[in-house]
């Protein structure tokens, strides 16, 4: 019970981090939109879900668009 | 022998058309078992993705052989492509206007975030001809296997800075992308075997 309670608050303080972030990796974007990250891949692939590159070229989504992806129909 | 920052170039990978210096090797090696899972699941996607489009017709034969599926919508599901976790891709038929249409649809985790703003089910791709439909989806699907492997390469390449600051970052990333070209399986090896042609997908 302990360990499930400290795992529950480790989750919820990642997640409370992430919250404070301006951008996100895929896989840190699937867990907030609640997909796989193929998903989000493919979401990006069809133009729903606007990715921009960093240094090395890795994806990232930025806050606002994740924002925006979630407030639009 | 080709020299290059001063080592002999005596390494062959997998799938990688260059040889690679010691450092080289010893960073390549270092970082395999790094992206092993993101690497495996690729190759995982892959197959699947090979196997659909290889067996198109028989999915497309016994998708007209059944009766009415499950209902999703206006669709009926006939088949299921993959599955995750958190959703699924599966192939749907309905009528309109007397002919039948064929759908890809990808069904998420209704509880998720996505699901709760765009509803549980959107529709991928459509048409009249199922196996057309397939054919679509499988280029649609390495479309966005090509974007998982420029991450691959990427997050290679940060993690070669951070280990192996005097290593070439690129080209020990492309030798580890042309492990998920070639689909070679991911494991930990001595050494590889020369291999001459390169695969591109």
């Amino acid at each position: 019970m302990e360990v499930s309670e400290s795992n529950q608050t480790a989750k919820e303080s990642r997640k409370i981090e992430r919250e404070d972030r301006l951008a996100y990796s895929i896989p840190e974007a699937a867990d907030l939109l609640g997909l796989d990250y193929f998903s989000v891949y493919r979401l990006v692939q069809r133009g729903k879900l606007k990715a921009c590159r960093a240094l090395r070229g890795k994806f990232l989504i930025t806050r606002a668009e994740l924002n925006r992806l979630l407030n639009s129909e | 022998m080709l020299k290059r920052n001063g080592e002999n170039c005596e390494h062959s990978v997998p799938n990688y058309p260059g040889m690679l210096t010691n450092s080289e090797y010893a960073a390549y090696q270092a970082a395999i078992p790094l992206v092993a899972e993101e690497v495996r699941l690729h190759n995982e996607r892959m197959k699947l993705l090979t196997d659909i489009e290889n067996q198109s017709s028989q999915i497309v034969e016994k998708i007209k052989a059944q009766d009415n599926g499950v209902l999703i919508g206006a669709w009926q599901l006939r088949h299921t492509l993959f599955s995750s976790g958190r959703g699924e891709m599966v192939l749907c038929s309905r009528g309109v206007d007397g002919k039948e249409e064929f759908g890809v649809l990808e069904r998420f985790d209704p509880n998720s975030a996505y699901a709760r703003a765009h509803g549980d089910s959107e529709e991928i791709l459509r048409g009249n001809d199922a196996y057309l439909v397939l054919q679509n989806f499988v280029e649609n699907e390495r479309a966005v296997l090509r974007l998982y492997r420029k991450d691959i390469k990427a997050t290679v390449e940060e993690k070669m800075i951070e280990l192996f600051p005097k290593a070439d970052a690129n080209r020990v990333a492309k030798a580890i992308v042309a492990r998920c070209e070639g689909q070679v399986q991911v494991q930990v090896e001595r050494e590889a075997p020369a291999q001459t042609v390169k695969i591109r997908m």
